[in-house]
């Protein structure tokens, strides 16, 4: 498997940093997601994890989203619901969210993250 | 597509624009490719009095009005849709109005969406949009699920306008207002 890095960037559109790491089993995300081609954008991700839970190693999903818009949710979601069924068939998973507690709107979203997959998500304010 | 009946549905827009009380501070017209999306980025960061928590909430709704528009505006220019959207600072906040065209199809989900939508508080349309992300839905279109998202950010439900056009289609005004949280 190869590693996968994507720059953010800011150009009307809002690209998230992301680093999926095959050597150290994490992966983060970053920065802001609203893009033009959001399924175009996230596929190729939701399909390395996809790959990654088959080897059975642990996996440590760092996410450090500040913004998203609907499309990305939804995205997120995919990406959420995956992690927690690699959890149910024993994978070993451990997702951490960085945050401003002071974000409200923020915090209430990744509550129903947890809700709607069941996976526990450690909420760390930074 | 050349939009028919249009002079009327734009005299409506103007008149829901004026009729806001407070300082017209962005108005955007045409395709909603970057251009929109980077000018809101640029005015949210001069609101130097609003909290970071505010920016966030006026860019949001933002950005999911503008999304609306361009996902499902008759009016098309560059594989964008056209249309029209408005910030004004009024006195309980900022007001965001949207305007485009629209075929009868997004008319009707829209229709009943928002007319459910005023049967809900913040609560209750949280548990609605949960129930919308967990179905599945087309990444062509969003489903409208964004303009359940921007009530939910805003707190506030919507001010509309459905004008039928002389040749079948309608052209759809959005307005809501996100509150602004005083400072101590």
């Amino acid at each position: 498997m190869e590693n996968i890095h994507i720059p953010g960037s800011h150009d009307g559109y809002f690209v998230p940093t992301v680093d999926f790491n095959y050597q150290n089993g994490i992966c983060e995300i970053s920065g802001e997601s609203f893009l033009e081609e959001t399924n175009v954008f996230y596929a190729p991700l939701i399909a390395w994890i996809r790959d990654y839970t088959k080897t059975g190693l642990p996996l440590i999903f760092n996410c450090k989203l500040t913004y998203f818009n609907t499309s990305s949710t939804k995205s997120l979601l995919d990406i959420f619901k995956l992690l927690k069924k690699y959890e149910i068939d024993g994978g070993q998973v451990t997702v951490n969210w960085y945050y401003d507690n002071e974000d409200l709107d923020l915090e209430e979203a990744i509550q129903d993250y947890i809700t709607d997959t069941g996976l526990k998500i450690n909420m760390i304010n930074f | 597509m050349e939009f028919k009946g249009g002079h009327e549905s734009l005299l409506r827009l103007s008149t829901m624009i004026q009729e806001t009380e407070g300082d017209n501070l962005m108005v955007y017209k045409g395709a909603f490719d970057r251009m929109p999306f980077s000018m809101i980025e640029t005015y949210c960061e001069g609101l130097s009095e609003e909290s970071p928590v505010v920016k966030k909430k006026i860019r949001s709704v933002f950005v999911e009005m503008a999304q609306n528009i361009n996902f499902y505006s008759l009016e098309q220019s560059g594989g964008c849709g056209v249309g029209y959207i408005s910030v004004n600072r009024s006195k309980d906040g900022y007001t965001i109005i949207s305007g485009n065209t629209a075929d009868e199809h997004h008319f009707n989900r829209l229709n009943t969406r928002i007319k459910k939508m005023e049967l809900l508080n913040n609560d209750t349309l949280h548990g609605f949009i949960q129930k919308l992300m967990l179905e599945n839905f087309d990444y062509s279109e969003n489903a409208n699920i964004g303009v359940v998202q921007c009530a939910i950010i805003a707190n506030s439900h919507y001010e509309y306008e459905f004008v039928k056009t002389d040749n079948g289609k309608y052209f759809i005004t959005l307005k809501i207002e996100v509150k602004t949280i005083k400072k101590d």
